[in-house]
């Protein structure tokens, strides 16, 4: 095997978002050394072009016929492309929110930067890992690093409590996960490629042990933790609360992403032979996760606080998608992360501003908010208000592709469930809007009262504009023209081979009797074979 | 005439636009927008005018027999999950955009002059376009996707706007429960909506009716589980209708400012309700059983308004139960397969109520110079009386908005009302009997209102009756904290000192005055059609039915001759009629006995039959025994949830005695260990989730 | 180099049964420094284990990291904190033993019994015995490149994010004094010093209201 050979068959190109990633984090570093503390200057920029770079890339990756790489150890499919796109747009509108933040706080930006990009890159990678220790070393990237941007507010004892909580817990169901993985390993005589994993245990004659069951579940605790599902949720509240507020703005949209990621591939490609089981055990993370989340964020003050609660709803719906296993709920389900992205990313951003203008995040402050400042009110509202999923917001055309997609797929009480709750959910949202909008002068709490001039012109300030602005647009129009995103979800899902063979056809349970049922139905089998 | 179909489009976007672009304006330019208040609303209000001619117009080529007109464009589509947007534009739609751009149109004038000195001016207006841009855009939604997404939307704008005026604390409460009222509606009808899908796989609303008969009749689907259906989609029209038993919040959305109660909770939004039945009557046409319980909700609903308008002093509250009464005939006429008959009402009711509305704000206006911007005494018509001669204008057209609503002839009330009754006897006398009585109940509480308001001499300036009112509101809030929270002697002094939102409070006279000309014009041009557009619908030249009719039955080609068809029965007619008219016109001089000439004592008769009188004054008990079961029991329900993931949680690790000393913050957490406690948990339920998918 | 059968069977049951009593021992000592020495004591049974394995490398490997690195860390943590503190006795306490006993135990039966049930597929392939840090390094460098690439930039960040935490926060005049000037835009992130400055005061809380975070 010569190196030239080497070379050819590691296709190290598929992984050029990657590397674009890793050089502007080295020259953020370096620059940061070189320069020294007026660097903070350029640096979030650079972070942003270098993000937006890999954007660009992955554009070119899209439908790469030859995508696996690294030997088997990353594969490049759509499917990995979409998530990777959105993980890194997740990252470039936090460094957009985190730039005045950081400074704010006395502490450097670099190094938030350059940790900020590392976790990128964890969960890039784990987006596309396609082999056992690739899966492990990125979800420790992304991991550790999360456990770091956490505590970065060192001498906050809140965000200290934090990171503790978050390590400890986060090495524990590490620690599960790795111990599922090795089950794996062990099951398939010593693969770690989960292509073949799944073939190896069906020759080794294992695809009914009980060590197959349990490797499962450890491997699902693992990514529960990591998309802050019920039960493995309890550090979120703590860990939202204290950390920084732009890190929890991509623990809740980044990391999740990536988890859920993970989760698509690790699941069907390594356990069809115990598909069964685990969409019961992910049938049953998802109704508690709605419940729980959406329940107790009912009785939330602290903002924070309510959306922490609110992202472990969330996370609820969207494993609604992929609890169903059809192409459709696939597609619902990216689709559904591409809108919370913007929407829970806006509403972050706003909470920051917010933040930094008063110093507090007490839901109750923000009465009367509306008098002061009405672009923060209109793009809050609209972020809140799209994630409840009120209509002609973007968040509704999600959760009504993810609940056709339970419906067609026979899901009937997941998605009965779903609405309800999501009813639930709009009560929590609106208090909030209610609070902001409708309150007279007399009414208004003391940190809006006290509500400084808004200025735009502050360091870092303008990024952080261009974020709201941002999100308020995207969230306010991909509802209405969401057709775009349809189709990129769709074509995600339809063109990952990874997804085509499992897919259980579950038949929609209309009467035969309709006529033009039937034919829309023929219809469209042929559009998806041919 | 083609273009204005391609272009009809505009019609709701043309407000929508106005909308935006204010609503942009105040976000960025808060100040400077502020200003420009008459600039502002005459763009609004110009916009909608243009879309009000632009209604007419399609309303003329639909009665010169155009075809309907159906344009549908692809929106989303993903696989085989298909989304189509649109717009349709029939009979029904043209006669709907008619009647909401001319209420809007004139409810926006009277706006003007109504919040004249309100900071809240131009926002005001960027609501109210909003609000007609969404309706309008209801009512052209050619499926029920759009309809549900704009469904929402007014119920949005609604919600803003009855807490429009935060320094009412009823408004607190108000916008929350109708709210919530309109969550259970709305999620019934979402259900439906995905229920209607499951069984055929459409959206649209004739292949839904069709394709629904067909399973009906090829029996795959049983016809209890297709009324099952559609009496989830009436869940949808029942809360934004205000039926029983989701009408609480009518009446308390009355908290927000009149143009708002006149043109969203009266004459446009609540209506919305009756248009998708009457939308979706192909589908319920063939379900006798949901007809039936429609009808039978509708009636319920008319009685239930009717008795408990009797008792009402708040002359704004006394008008929201008279709408819920008067929806309640619609709901029921469209029960009782009344189609023509209950849009017919719908049209009247829409102009008459909006008039009566508007006439209450201008009585509110003028009240509110002489006893100050407390809702408790400007609305209370007790202190009213004598504004005949103060304000003459809106006197007389109220009169003749009553005289409407009492099914006078000609009237219009009286030609929608007679048809809805005849209609209903048809079918079941016992339906046709509960109308017939609302009917002399109506008159008699219409009458009891206009002879409190107008007649008789002014009470404004009278103290005592003055005391009371206040003590009678101390006394609510004092139930409302609870007996023994507070005395109300102590009450009196922290009663929230109500702001004034204009400026002239202070210079207070002694007598009401007229309101201005932006405000009694609408009320004058409102008077028209109010006396006039029930002749469109006599029952011997019947233009309005032969327009308007249920997509299923054979159009009648052309119109009705003038001369008066051969077969048309006087008798019957006269019958009908004049039991109706009988009714109503006992019900008058019943309040004429008691409220004009003084013949009768109130009081006696309220003190004789105690039981009833009680019942009707505490609206049947009905939100009592709802907050009771519901409120309470939703509250207590999410309590115990967060007990379960708090308390319970805590309440184990504190059992558990994993709490240590605290001693720093930094550490607070681990010292308590609830760290260890949560990986605990994470174990337990990795191991849990074993055996559960083990066993399974 | 294969050790004779029965050497390795002793010495593995001498290996297995100083690994479970270290770890019961770390587990069940009161005091947290034998808790520590005793883990070290179950690294270097592991790595016994290994070398029972013929897995020389991992052996050396667990050694260095576990012994030599990890357990010297704890060690310093342990000592470096010294905060002496006895333990509380609490009422109840027996309820969170109980209840980790449990979960622990049924846990230690589960993979019990499926260590025990499942027809495990053993490797067929000659041992690398000696040869192993080959075999290794080829893996590094053809299939798990990627993955070893990745955990240097993971190592990277490590070490950036160990010094950031333990570095003291140089703090430039020039934004104490945006600060003092604007008191308003103070985040609730206070330095510790702040926090401390007054001990016993009720602003210690987690709770600080607004007002009192923006002194």
């Amino acid at each position: 095997m010569d190196f030239a050979n080497l070379v050819a068959q590691l296709n190290a190109g598929t992984i050029l978002p990657e590397g674009i990633i890793i050089a502007t984090l080295l020259l953020v570093l370096v620059g940061d050394l070189i320069v020294g503390r007026t660097s903070s200057r350029w640096t979030p920029y650079v972070a942003i072009a270098g993000l937006l770079a890999a954007v660009v890339a992955l554009y070119f990756q899209w439908n790469n016929p030859n995508s696996i790489s690294f030997l088997g150890g990353f594969n490049s499919d759509s499917l990995s492309v979409i998530f990777r796109v959105i993980i890194a747009l997740s990252a470039a509108l936090t460094i957009l929110m985190s730039v005045r933040y950081v400074e704010q706080s006395g502490t450097s930006l670099a190094e938030f930067l350059v940790i900020l990009l590392t976790a990128t890159l964890g969960g890039m990678f784990m987006a596309g890992a396609d082999e056992l220790v690739m899966t492990y070393v990125s979800f420790e990237t992304l991991g550790i690093s999360s456990y770091l941007l956490t505590g970065y507010m060192k001498r906050d004892p809140r965000s200290n409590e934090a990171a503790l909580k978050y390590l400890l817990i986060g090495a524990s169901s590490s620690a599960i996960f790795l111990y599922g993985i090795s089950l794996l390993y062990g099951l398939s005589g010593g693969e770690t490629r989960l292509t073949a994993i799944t073939a190896n245990i069906l020759a080794n004659n294992v695809d009914q042990s009980i060590g197959l069951l349990i490797a499962l579940v450890f491997v699902i605790a693992g990514i529960a933790f990591k998309i802050a599902a019920v039960p493995f949720h309890q550090w979120t509240p703590d860990v939202y609360e204290g950390s920084p507020t732009p890190v929890v703005a991509f623990l809740s949209v980044g990391s999740k992403s990536a988890g859920f990621a993970l989760a698509i591939r690790l699941l069907v490609s390594a356990f069809p032979a115990v598909s069964e089981q685990w969409h019961f055990v992910l049938a049953a993370l998802a109704i508690l996760s709605m419940l729980l989340g959406n329940v107790v964020a009912l009785a939330q003050t602290s903002m924070k606080r309510l959306l922490a609660y609110s992202s472990i709803g969330q996370a609820g719906f969207v494993m609604i998608g992929l609890v169903l296993g059809t192409e459709a709920g696939y597609a619902s389900m990216i689709f559904y992360l591409l809108i919370y992205l913007f929407m829970n990313l806006g509403g972050f951003a706003c909470i920051i501003l917010f933040t930094l203008r008063t110093g507090t995040d007490e839901i109750s402050e923000y009465s009367g908010l509306y008098q002061k400042d009405p672009l923060l009110t209109l793009c809050l509202s609209v972020c809140l208000l799209s994630l409840g999923g009120i209509p002609p917001l973007a968040g509704f055309f999600g959760k009504l592709y993810l609940f056709w997609a339970g419906w067609q797929a026979g899901a009937y009480w997941l998605v009965l469930l779903g609405l309800i709750t999501s009813v639930i959910s709009i009560y929590y949202y609106i208090r909030v809007v209610k609070m902001m909008v409708v309150k007279e002068p007399e009414e208004m709490s003391e940190a809006v009262k006290n509500y400084p001039a808004v200025n735009w012109n502050l360091p870092g300030m303008r990024p952080l504009q261009v974020g709201v602005v941002f999100a308020l647009v995207t969230t306010s129009l991909a509802g209405i023209l969401s057709n775009p995103l349809f189709t990129l979800a769709n074509n995600a899902v339809l063109l990952t081979p990874m997804l085509q063979p499992t897919i259980t056809t579950i038949q929609p349970a209309p009467n035969p009797a309709t006529p033009g049922y039937a034919d829309l139905e023929s219809e469209t089998k042929e559009a998806i074979e041919g | 005439m083609e273009f204005i179909y391609q272009y009809a489009w505009l019609i709701p976007v043309l407000p929508l636009a106005g909308a935006m672009l204010i609503g942009m304006g105040l976000v960025s330019y808060g100040k400077t927008v502020n200003k420009f208040r008459q600039g502002s609303s005459v763009f609004i209000v110009s916009l909608i005018g243009a879309a009000m001619v632009f209604s007419f117009a399609l309303l003329w080529s639909q009665i010169q027999g155009h075809p309907p007109y159906n344009r549908i464009i692809e929106w989303a589509a993903a696989g085989d999950f298909h989304l189509t947007m649109g717009y349709t534009i029939d009979h029904l739609t043209s006669l709907m955009l008619v009647i909401v751009t001319t209420v809007a149109f004139l409810v926006m004038i009277y706006t003007d002059g109504y919040m004249a000195h309100d900071p809240g001016y131009v926002r005001f207006y960027a609501y109210l376009s909003l609000f007609s841009s969404s309706m309008l855009g209801l009512v052209i939604s050619p499926n029920l996707v759009q309809v549900y997404i704009f469904w929402e939307l007014v119920g949005m704008c609604s919600y803003l706007l009855i807490g429009f005026w935060y320094d009412r604390k009823a408004a607190a409460d108000a916008c929350q429960k109708a709210f919530v009222t309109n969550r259970v509606g709305d999620f019934g009808l979402l259900l439906g909506i995905l229920a209607l899908y499951w069984a055929t796989g459409s959206f649209e609303f004739n292949e839904i009716g069709d394709r629904l008969q067909e399973l009906v009749q090829s029996g795959s689907l049983s016809v209890g589980l297709a009324s099952l259906f559609a009496i989830l989609v009436f869940l949808g029209p029942v809360a934004k209708s205000a039926q029983f038993p989701l009408h609480v919040w009518l009446p308390d959305a009355m908290e927000g400012p009149t143009p708002i109660s006149a043109l969203i909770h009266a004459a446009t939004m609540v209506a919305a309700g009756v248009f998708l039945i009457a939308r979706m009557f192909p589908l319920f046409e063939g379900l006798p059983d949901a007809m039936n319980i429609i009808a039978w909700t509708g009636a319920f609903t008319a009685f239930l308004g009717a008795s408990i308008a009797i008792t009402q002093n708040d002359i704004k509250k006394g008008l929201a139960y008279s709408t819920m009464s008067q929806l309640g005939y619609m709901v029921m006429a469209m029960g009782a397969g009344a189609y023509g008959a209950g849009l017919f009402h719908l049209m009247t009711h829409a102009y008459f109520k909006a008039m009566l509305f508007l006439g209450s704000g201008s009585v509110i206006h003028g009240m509110e110079s002489v006893v100050g911007h407390d809702p408790v005494f400007a609305q209370d018509m007790r202190l009213m009386g004598g504004l005949r001669k103060y304000m003459p204008a809106t006197a007389i057209t109220f009169l003749i908005g009553t005289l409407a609503i009492s099914g006078i002839p000609p009237f219009a009330g009286f030609w929608s009302k007679d048809e809805i009754l005849g209609s209903t006897f048809e079918v079941n006398p016992i339906l046709w009997a509960i109308g017939w009585l609302t009917a002399g109940i109506t008159a008699f509480y219409m009458f009891r209102m206009y002879f409190m308001t107008f007649e008789g001499e002014f009470r404004g300036k009278n103290d005592s009756i003055k005391n009371q009112l206040k003590n009678e509101q101390l006394q609510r809030l004092g139930l409302a904290f609870g007996p023994g929270a507070m005395n109300s002697k102590e009450l009196t002094t922290d009663v929230p000192e109500l702001h004034d939102h204009e400026a002239h409070e202070g210079h207070h006279s002694d007598t009401p005055h007229e309101s201005p000309a932006t405000m009694t014009l609408p009320l004058i041009l409102l008077a028209i059609p109010s006396i006039l557009i029930g002749l469109v619908g006599t029952p011997f030249a019947n233009y309005f039915e032969a327009f308007i009719h249920p997509p299923g039955e054979e159009a009648i080609a052309g119109f009705p001759p003038l001369e008066i068809p051969a077969e048309f029965e006087w008798t019957e007619f006269l019958v009908m009629g004049g039991s109706s008219v009988g009714i109503a016109l006992i019900g008058i001089t019943l309040a004429s006995l008691m409220y004009l000439s003084f013949k009768i004592d109130p009081g006696a008769i309220a003190k004789t039959s105690q039981p009833l009188y009680n019942l009707s004054l505490n609206k049947w008990y009905i939100d009592d025994i709802y907050n009771a079961v519901f409120v309470k029991g939703s509250r207590r329900l999410a309590r115990q949830v967060l007990e379960v993931d708090v308390r319970i949680v805590d309440g184990i690790v504190n059992l558990a005695g994993l709490v240590t000393l605290i001693t720093g913050e930094g550490l607070k957490y681990l010292e308590n260990g609830r760290a260890q406690f949560y990986a605990l948990i994470v174990f337990g339920a990795v191991l849990g989730l074993v055996l559960i998918s083990g066993i399974t | 180099m294969n050790l004779a059968d029965g050497v390795q069977i002793v010495s593995f049951g001498v290996l297995a049964l100083m690994m479970l009593g270290a770890a019961l021992g770390v587990v069940l000592l009161e005091n947290i420094v034998y808790s520590a020495f005793l883990l070290g004591g179950v690294f270097i049974s592991i790595a016994g284990l290994y070398i029972l394995l013929n897995a020389g490398f991992v052996a050396a490997a667990q050694v260095l990291i576990y012994v030599g690195a990890v357990n010297v860390l704890i060690l310093f943590g342990i000592m470096l904190v010294n905060k002496r503190q006895n333990f509380v006795p609490l009422r109840n306490a027996w309820v969170g033993k109980i209840t980790t006993a449990a979960v622990c135990l049924g846990l230690f039966a589960l993979l019990g019994t499926m260590v025990l049930a499942t027809p495990w597929a053993i490797s067929t392939a000659p041992v690398a015995g000696d040869t192993s840090t080959v075999v290794i390094g080829m893996h590094f460098f053809s299939d798990f490149l990627l993955p070893f690439e990745l955990a240097s930039v993971l190592l990277l960040m490590a070490l950036i994010g160990a010094i950031v935490l333990a570095r003291r926060e140089f703090l430039p005049d020039a934004l104490e004094r945006e600060e003092t000037q604007q008191p308003v835009l103070t985040l609730p992130e206070r330095p510790r010093e702040l926090a401390s400055a007054a001990p016993g005061s009720p602003d210690r809380t987690l709770g600080t209201s607004p007002t009192q975070r923006n002194v």
